[in-house]
């Protein structure tokens, strides 16, 4: 599986190196953390949001994690009340940043903050930030943890919501440069959590990237604060708009989908589709049948699925007649 | 409405005026007299990333980067992960303590002592899993530990203890520095103080003013210990401990994030940042005074510092992040090329200005240099309303120039008034157009000017004139090219052909050469350095010194590069400098010796103008070239002579490394190589490699070495540091080397040493020499037994021939070495020492025959005589 992966990554990141979070695939306007005293009704279930980035083994020059608007406050968040919210971005990198268990856990409990702790910056109301990008690093891509599946190395970045009730919506880019984004060749972004807003236009469609390894055989998607604006469908190679349970307000919606064996491997599209105009925060998640959480890529591995129609017809043979 | 419109108009000024103030930084600055060398897989060094870098006593640079660690000695570029597998993990700190060892901190933890070129784990990375940040040694010799979110660690002679306190815990930690009984910890949240009491680390406070600022990097001062220089993601702060005042340092750009500080010998502070490259700030009052920035785009190989470090000789080290290796070298001079840049040549006289500045006389009108307020590039500005003029010497007096020219005799510039005026040397003579040779103010503010072939006119600061020397008077000559006012009050006169004269202070004039007191005709300057010791240049015979008794001669056989000299200056310790047409001269009295520059791409332009030279402020030395000017660059700082000491670093065995420990009873290697080394006989192909350190210049160290044991001196002069030796005989041996800057400057007793042994072979042992006699002695004995009991005489004497033969070619052969020595290998006396020996066997065999013959016959009788009686 590890193998096959590796190269499916390798194939997909060919030509490719748009390391936005969310990326142009994903049509998510932007990331969501919310201060650790607002109500879950806001769209954000535990303040937290991990993601990790994946630098190519082969890849020696510096790198730096960036962040877009992470002050909170201004043009791009989400205000409840006066302003008094406080988010800290944390960079880790290091031995267990992603292999320990409790880092791919959609929860932030346990050693969920593992591996050496390479940076961290606390947030507030600045105006300087507003709107601008905030650049960790430089990192030697050698600091990040080794994931020989993944051929490569491994940053962690969890963005925490300390106080206050107000949503920071940011936005990721793996950069070579610390003034400018600038892709680092080959390299991706994978969550096992997604919060983020939603497109705020009607019928809008954000799509979440699951790959599916080959040991699924089931997948359940978790969604929390849809608030039934829409639809959840699930794309794959042998699915076809496959509906799935949206959630209502506050409330978590799950549907489990069986994994056919041409799905291993593969990508899932789960397609978000909003039903009115409005703004609205959410979260997902995916897990299999084991209940571990399946990694969504920034970066469709393989690249986004497309359904395989079957034409079922069938010539008769000469010798029937 | 208004007020935030106006606002945000004063918000864009602010944003314009510090893009502009950005952006005239890039403009002025760059690496000014400075060069660079990249240290990359063309010179043995695969690190990309660097992360520490520190130099040992020894003199051995230490560098930890993502290709393991490494060690440099100007020569050889040794990755020890390569030898020594217990390194293994990427090393993130390091320090030497005050004994010498160096100590790494690694990524994943934990702590290793270097050992003379062992590694040896002093705090495991189980005990301490946390990546070391920093290494230090306080003044105790107390080595401390600073992990990223650990805390600290104390190792005091390997006792551990181990300070972990919940807010180190909750902080990146970045570095730290212990004074006294304190510790400042600089974070991601700003600076903690830390008491030490009782083996507690008591956290005190962030200390005021640090608090939410990202701090990268600390550095206690290397003359205020209550200093500390704080970098951090806003720039450059000060902390003063006892005013427990936290400040930033005003000049230095805020957006500047530091990641780490050094400082050299000069007071200069080289900051290291993550995205805007190395900069140097020179400072005063702990303000800064000049910023020059080491950019990529002014040349500098990277943006992304990680660690910059000031090695023992001065020169600066910068590990790059991404970018390997970078070794700044103060450049030794730095020419200033003027035709191009702004259509100046001619360069023949230059003089300070307003403290520190410099003004230059040329063919093109006078030249202002100066620096710009905090940029230390120098600025060269034309004074275009003297551009008509083409000037040969100048005086300044406060903002008054004297100028000679070549074509209208001298004028007096008003510098601030732009004001010129022609200055008449004879009443008499209403309309000179003297070529002026030289100016010179006195003691007393008068001027001195010397005019082609007028001789020279001594004149009030007024320009009324006060004597007229020449020869129609009873001066010595009409044409003179240098005068010196010496600080006694003396005035030096220097001509072509009569040579030297000298007026003494309320004396009359003395004609030294006309008087055969001085032997050189063709004086060319004169300068009085700092011991009162007068110099004279010469056109053709050297440099002479005068201390008040005697002239002492320079020539080129001294070593001078040429007997033409043009101009001189004295250094701040005393050194002087000779300018030639083909380089520079420098003379060394401390060390007596004369050293030469006269490379081009050294010295941009070689040839010096007839008496151009100036000293600035801060001691650098000046020389007027044709189309510009060569800078010296602080030559009383970059131009002595070290003694430094030199290490046996590797000893192989037929060109091939190996393991000495092999060749030790130790355990462990206790220095650089062990000192009780024995080989087998047959290892007796030894090659010595051995460096004095200079990371500066590593081909510039001049060696010697003896054998002792084997050479009877020591070895030709040369710059080769290895030494192989072939066919050691069994002994013991001490091989000696020693260094030197100058091939003709040696210090016998400052040399490395390392004594060994070649064991004997087997053959050659006590031992094996009484088991062959034992087993002659024992052919003998058997010959003697049997030979009583053989029949055959024949047999016996046979026995007894091989017998002896066997024991004089066994005494042959051992004493042939010694014969040898006597005889020679002439074949005459071979055959005769043969000869001596087969004559010495052949009596005894006859005698030893002899008596076993009487012993047979004898024992015959007995037989017949036992028969008989058995018989009867």
């Amino acid at each position: 599986m590890k193998f096959l992966l590796t190269h499916f990554l390798l194939f997909a990141l060919l030509g490719l190196q748009a390391q936005l979070v969310p990326s142009e695939f994903e049509q998510i306007t932007h990331l969501v953390t919310f201060g650790a005293e607002s109500h879950p009704g806001w769209g954000d279930d535990d303040h937290t949001q991990t993601f990790f980035f994946v630098v190519p083994e082969a890849f020696t020059k510096p790198v730096y994690i960036r962040v877009f608007d992470p002050e909170i406050g201004g043009k791009y968040d989400e205000p409840n009340g006066s302003w008094d919210t406080g988010v800290k971005f944390s960079v880790y990198g290091g031995d267990g940043a992603h292999s320990d268990p409790d880092a791919k856990k959609i929860d932030p409990v346990g050693n969920y903050k593992s591996g050496t702790l390479l940076a961290a910056k606390l947030f507030q109301s600045e105006s300087r930030y507003d709107g601008q990008w905030y650049s960790f690093g430089p990192f030697n891509p050698m600091e990040g943890e080794d994931v020989p599946e993944l051929n490569g190395r491994v940053f962690k970045v969890i963005a925490e919501g300390i106080a206050g009730d107000d949503g920071n919506l940011y936005k990721y880019f793996l950069s070579t440069k610390d003034q400018e984004n600038k892709e680092v060749e080959g390299a991706n972004a994978f969550t096992y959590e997604y919060s983020f807003r939603l497109p705020e236009v009607k019928s809008a469609v954000a799509h979440l990237y699951p790959f599916i390894q080959d040991n699924v055989v089931s997948i359940t998607q978790h969604n929390f604060d849809f608030d039934f604006e829409g639809s959840i469908l699930l794309y794959s190679i042998a699915k076809n708009r496959h509906k799935a349970t949206a959630s209502a307000n506050r409330k978590w919606g799950t549907s489990k989908h069986q994994i056919s064996d041409e799905e291993k491997n593969t990508t899932v599209d789960l397609q978000i589709v909003k039903g009115r105009t409005s703004r609205n925060d959410m979260v997902c998640y995916v897990t299999n049948q084991y209940d571990e959480a399946v990694a969504f890529f920034s970066i469709p591995v393989g690249g986004p699925p497309k359904y395989k129609y079957k034409v079922n017809v069938r010539y008769k043979d000469k010798g029937d007649d | 409405m208004f007020a935030t419109r106006t606002k945000a108009m004063i918000k864009k000024l602010i944003y314009f005026l510090s893009l502009m103030a950005f952006l005239a930084i890039g403009a002025f600055a760059g690496p000014r007299d400075f060069t660079t060398v990249l240290y990359n897989a063309d010179r043995d060094f695969n690190g990309v990333f660097i992360y520490t870098i520190v130099q040992d006593d020894d003199g051995f640079l230490w560098i930890g980067s993502d290709d393991g660690l490494y060690r440099f000695d100007g020569k050889e570029m040794l990755n020890l992960n390569k030898k020594d597998s217990t390194i293994n993990s990427l090393i993130t700190a390091s320090t030497i303590s005050n004994d010498g060892h160096v100590y790494l901190g690694y990524i994943q933890g934990g702590i290793s002592i270097v050992e003379h070129g062992r590694y040896r784990k002093i705090v495991s990375e189980e005990e301490l899993p946390n990546r070391i940040e920093q290494l230090k040694v306080d003044e105790s010799d107390i080595l401390w530990g600073l992990t990223r979110n650990k805390g600290l660690v104390r190792i005091e002679s390997d006792s551990i203890t181990r300070f972990q306190t919940p807010i180190l815990d909750e902080l990146i930690s970045t570095d730290f520095v212990v004074v006294k009984n304190k510790i400042f910890v600089s974070t991601d949240q700003g600076v903690l103080e830390f008491r030490i009491r009782d083996d507690k680390l008591i956290p005190s406070q962030f200390i005021e003013g640090s608090i939410g600022l990202q701090t990268n990097a600390l550095y206690l001062d290397k003359d205020n210990n209550s200093l500390i220089w704080v970098g951090t993601n806003e720039g450059l702060y000060r902390y003063d401990i006892g005013a427990q005042d936290f400040k930033l340092v005003k000049g230095f750009p805020k957006h500047v994030r530091i990641s780490s500080i050094d400082e050299d010998d000069l007071n200069t502070l080289w900051v290291g940042t993550f995205s805007h490259g190395l900069v140097e700030v020179d400072l005063s009052g702990g303000e800064v005074e000049a910023l020059t920035f080491f950019n990529t785009a002014s040349g500098f190989e990277s943006n992304e510092v990680g660690k910059d470090y000031v090695d023992n000789e001065n020169e600066v080290w910068i590990g790059t992040f991404g970018r390997g290796l970078v070794q700044l070298n103060r450049a030794y001079f730095h020419h200033y090329e003027l035709f191009k840049s702004i259509k100046v040549e001619g360069i023949h006289s230059m003089s300070n200005f307003n403290s520190d500045e410099l003004l230059l006389a040329t063919d093109n009108g006078l030249v202002h240099v100066y620096n710009k307020t905090k940029r230390d590039s120098l600025i060269f500005d034309k004074l275009l309303y003297t551009s008509e003029y083409s000037f040969t010497s100048i005086a300044v007096d406060g903002n008054e120039v004297w100028a000679g020219t070549k074509k209208n005799g001298v004028i007096k510039i008003d510098l601030n008034t732009q004001k010129i005026r022609r200055v008449f040397l004879d009443p008499l003579d209403p309309v000179q157009r003297h070529l002026i040779r030289d100016i010179q103010i006195d003691l007393d503010k008068n001027i001195w000017v010397s005019a082609a072939g007028n001789g020279v006119y001594h004149l009030r600061p007024d320009g009324t004139l006060i004597n007229h020397y020449n020869t129609r008077s009873g001066f010595y000559h009409n044409e003179i090219f240098s005068i010196y006012p010496d600080r006694a009050g003396n005035i030096w006169f220097g001509s072509h052909a009569t040579g030297l004269a000298l007026l003494e202070s309320g004396s009359k004039m003395q004609y030294l050469t006309k008087d055969n007191i001085f032997p050189a005709y063709d004086i060319n300057s004169i300068i009085q350095d700092n011991l009162g010791t007068i110099w004279i240049t010469t056109a053709g015979s050297g440099i002479y010194s005068f201390d008040g008794e005697e002239f002492k001669q320079y020539t080129k056989e001294d070593g001078l590069l040429s007997n033409y000299c043009n101009a001189a200056m004295v250094d701040n310790i005393g050194q002087i400098w000779v300018g030639h047409r083909l380089g520079i001269s420098l003379i060394q009295p401390e060390y007596d010796l004369i050293r030469i520059f006269n490379h081009p791409s050294e010295l941009g332009e070689t040839e010096s103008e007839l008496n151009s030279v100036v000293k600035d402020v801060n001691g650098n030395v000046f020389f007027g070239n044709t189309y510009g000017i060569t800078k010296v660059n602080l030559p009383h700082f970059n131009f002595r002579i070290k003694e430094r000491d030199t290490h046996i670093k590797d000893i192989r065995l037929f060109f091939q490394e190996v393991d000495l420990l092999g060749y030790t009873m130790n355990d462990k290697i206790d220095n650089i190589l062990p000192s009780d080394l024995t080989f087998s006989h047959s290892d007796n192909h030894i090659s010595f490699d051995f460096i004095s350190i200079n990371l500066r210049k590593p081909d510039a160290i001049y060696y010697q070495y003896t054998l002792e044991g084997y050479d009877k001196s020591w070895s030709r002069i040369n710059k080769v540091n290895s030494a192989t030796y072939t066919n050691l005989d069994p002994g013991t041996y001490t091989f000696k080397v020693k260094e030197s800057d100058h091939p003709d400057l040696w210090n016998d007793t400052n040399f490395a040493s390392i004594s060994f042994t070649i064991d004997p072979p087997y053959w050659r042992t006590g031992w094996f020499y009484l088991l062959q006699i034992a087993g002659i002695l024992l052919i003998l004995y058997i010959t003697f037994i049997l030979s009583a009991k053989l029949k055959s005489q024949f047999a016996a004497r046979l026995m007894v021939y091989v017998s002896l033969f066997i024991l004089f070619e066994y005494v042959h052969t051992e004493v042939e070495p010694y014969l040898e020595a006597f005889t020679g290998e002439t074949p005459i006396f071979q055959v005769g020492t043969n000869l001596m020996l087969a004559l010495v066997l052949l009596p005894i065999e006859l005698r030893l025959s002899s008596y076993l013959k009487k012993r047979a016959s004898r024992r015959e009788k007995i037989a017949s005589a036992m028969n008989k009686l058995s018989i009867n």
